[in-house]
């Protein structure tokens, strides 16, 4: 039944068919709004602040929210509404930045273990389970801190922790590939390898590591600012969000606005993330999409 | 393959990956430049002559050049020692063994919590697929995985302890109350054994707060795990069959749907202990709860490097072990899962 429909309407782009499922799905479009206005605050943050975030005394110290101050004020009386919008832009480069390294390397690594197979492949699936030993969030303390506590500390942490995701995940689609006939094929005609791996096994395996990736770009959002929230990331007065939180807390009982909108920013930020990488998957999942609708 | 020679497999791994992983941290924590000793005298405030600092380094090795310190370091680990701590002169193994049964008690309440709740939510909502209950779990899974944890302790502190005043804001037991004779090193053991019913309760009243909020952090992920695993059973043939052949849906779910959707679920347990170890380093630091988590956040702040190396493989150990298990009893779930 439903395959004879799907067959009779006209083939459409990926593309399309993308905006066409985002528009019937409600949380789709409000994680898409999410990620707009979260990197509109990343990249312009600073600019539409209406203070400086390091700016002392530009109200009462610890006043409460008003129109004035929206987020109120801190115990130095800094604008709390323009700290959280100068730290966009450090959230976003740490996703940007673990996202990137972690993806690319990662994916590197798991593409040439597995294409290439023996010693090297065992090897590099020892040291995935040495990194792998160690919760995530401990092992990029122990790193970063061991890296003397930064935000660059922070990010080369969680990337250290974030590129075996990739790199098991492209590994095990490169093996699945690989054994194939059109893959044989083309070895047998004298393909070079590069060439092999990068037009026909990769195009293969990449829809999984785009839906990995939305997915970390939240995690690194939360690692760092969990990271900076013990110390071991962003260090005062850097307004990273969760750096934020840890200065406010200790004010909590008398400004509770201190640390629980910085705290609401990483939240919103994570959450739209999370829904964006989930309809990103539920989409690019071929057995999902056209099987759910009908059964059961 | 049998299960012994699988076990046996599955340990040996086991022991070469926690090897690699001292060496690791050892490397991280000692290879990069900086003088443990030097940063000590200095930041001390020792008064010291170079003859103080030359006769430190010798007494404590760390004039050798890095691997034999490397070697020295695992061959104390072999015989049971953990070394002792530059900063506080004190041996760390004293201090784990004070902090552990602490973290271990917290993550294991916070565990019960997110099994209890997880898997039955997951439950239900793949059930109720699609109804308004179902979104509902989602959505609620969706904000526990996406929330900062400590962000959430801060809100729950300020309603139930400021506002509300109904649980304690910090430690194990309260201040003023006799702290349990360590027997075990987990209060809820150690009162029921000698009978300090009064420790009992109130280490619960403890508990309370930071195991539901420990726990909430992955109960999403439980659920989600546990739904998606049930709708992935649900549609199989098997599943058609039974239901054709007229047996009741109560026997469909319990014998042919739970028993295979339980393997995704069990082998997610393992991923779960991770979160709890990583949710217990920053739920520690906001309840003041003295567990290996705060100690290692403690550690990093002062610098104590092989405190924080040694740290870092008691939770490896931890978190490795739990894996083991999971992969041994998956295992004997699934005959087809040999490795």
């Amino acid at each position: 039944m439903a395959d004879q429909e799907i067959t009779l309407r006209p083939q459409k782009s990926t593309f399309i068919e993308l905006i066409n499922a985002v528009k019937v799905n409600p949380p789709a479009i409000f994680s898409l709004v999410v990620v707009f206005i979260y990197v509109f605050i990343g990249l312009f943050g600073s600019m539409i602040a209406p203070y400086a975030y390091d700016e002392m005394g530009v109200g009462i110290p610890l006043q409460k929210p008003s129109w004035e101050y929206l987020f109120g004020t801190d115990e130095f009386g800094r604008d709390v509404l323009s700290r959280v919008l100068a730290g966009g832009i450090i959230s976003l480069r740490i996703g940007v930045l673990v996202v990137g390294i972690a993806g690319t390397f990662g994916s590197l690594i798991g593409l040439i273990s597995g294409y290439i197979g023996g010693w090297i492949d065992e090897a590099v699936m020892r040291i995935t389970d040495i990194f792998l030993s160690v919760p995530d969030l401990v092992m990029a303390l122990v790193i970063a801190t061991s890296l003397g506590a930064s935000i660059d500390a922070a990010i080369i942490g969680i990337t250290l922790v974030r590129w075996t995701g990739y790199a098991r995940l492209i590994r095990s689609g490169v093996i699945a590939e690989k054994g194939k006939d059109y893959i044989t094929a083309s070895r047998a005609l004298g393909l070079h390898p590069s060439r092999i791996i990068f037009k026909h096994i990769f195009p293969n395996s990449y829809t999984a590591t785009l839906v990995q990736a939305t997915f970390d770009f939240g995690l690194a959002i939360l690692f760092a600012s969990g990271l900076s929230f013990v110390g071991a990331g962003a260090q005062p007065p850097e307004p990273e969000w969760g750096a934020l939180v840890a200065s406010g807390r200790q004010y909590v009982q008398a400004a509770w606005w201190i640390p629980i909108f910085p705290g609401f920013a990483i939240f919103g930020a994570v959450l739209a993330f999370n829904i964006l990488g989930d309809t990103l998957r539920d989409f690019l999942d071929p057995k999902l999409r056209h099987s759910m609708d009908q059964k059961h | 393959m049998n299960i012994g020679k699988f076990i046996l497999r599955r340990l040996s791994l086991q022991i070469f990956v926690l090897l690699g992983l001292t060496m690791f941290t050892f490397i991280l924590m000692f290879g990069l430049p900086g003088d443990p000793a030097a940063l000590l005298f200095s930041a001390g405030g020792i008064a010291a002559g170079m003859d103080e600092y030359h006769a430190f380094r010798a007494k404590w090795g760390l004039d050798l050049p890095m691997w034999k310190q490397y070697l020295n370091f695992v061959g104390n680990l072999i015989r049971g020692d953990m070394g002792t701590s530059l900063v506080t002169r004190a041996p760390i193994i004293d201090n784990l063994k004070a902090y552990f049964p602490a973290t271990i008690e917290l993550a294991f309440v916070s565990f019960i919590f997110a099994t209890v709740m997880g898997i039955p939510l997951g439950i239900i909502s793949a059930l109720k697929r699609n109804s308004w209950i179902d979104h509902i779990i989602r959505a609620v899974s969706l904000f526990g995985v996406s929330m900062p944890i400590f962000w959430l302790a801060i809100i729950m502190l300020i309603i139930f302890y400021y506002y509300l005043g109904i649980v304690p804001s910090s430690q194990r037991i309260d201040l003023e109350m006799e702290i349990p004779k360590q027997i075990t090193g987990f209060y809820l053991i150690d009162t029921v054994i000698t009978g300090y019913w009064d420790g009992f309760f109130n280490s619960i009243y403890h508990l309370i707060l930071p195991s539901f909020i420990l726990g909430f952090s992955v109960v999403g992920l439980l659920a989600r795990v546990t739904r998606a695993s049930i709708l992935e059973v649900i549609t199989q043939d098997y599943v058609r069959t039974a239901r054709s052949k007229g047996l009741q849906e109560k026997t469909v779910i319990g014998r042919h749907v739970m028993r295979n959707a339980l393997i995704p679920t069990v082998t997610i347990l393992g991923l779960l202990v991770g979160g709890l170890l990583s949710g217990a380093v920053l739920t520690e630091t906001i309840f003041a709860w003295p567990g290996v988590g705060r100690f290692a956040v403690q550690s990093i702040m002062l610098l104590d490097r092989l405190a924080v190396v040694d740290i870092t493989i008691l939770i490896g150990v931890s978190f490795s072990t739990a894996n083991m298990i999971v992969d041994i009893v998956v295992a004997f779930l699934d005959p087809r899962i040999r490795y």
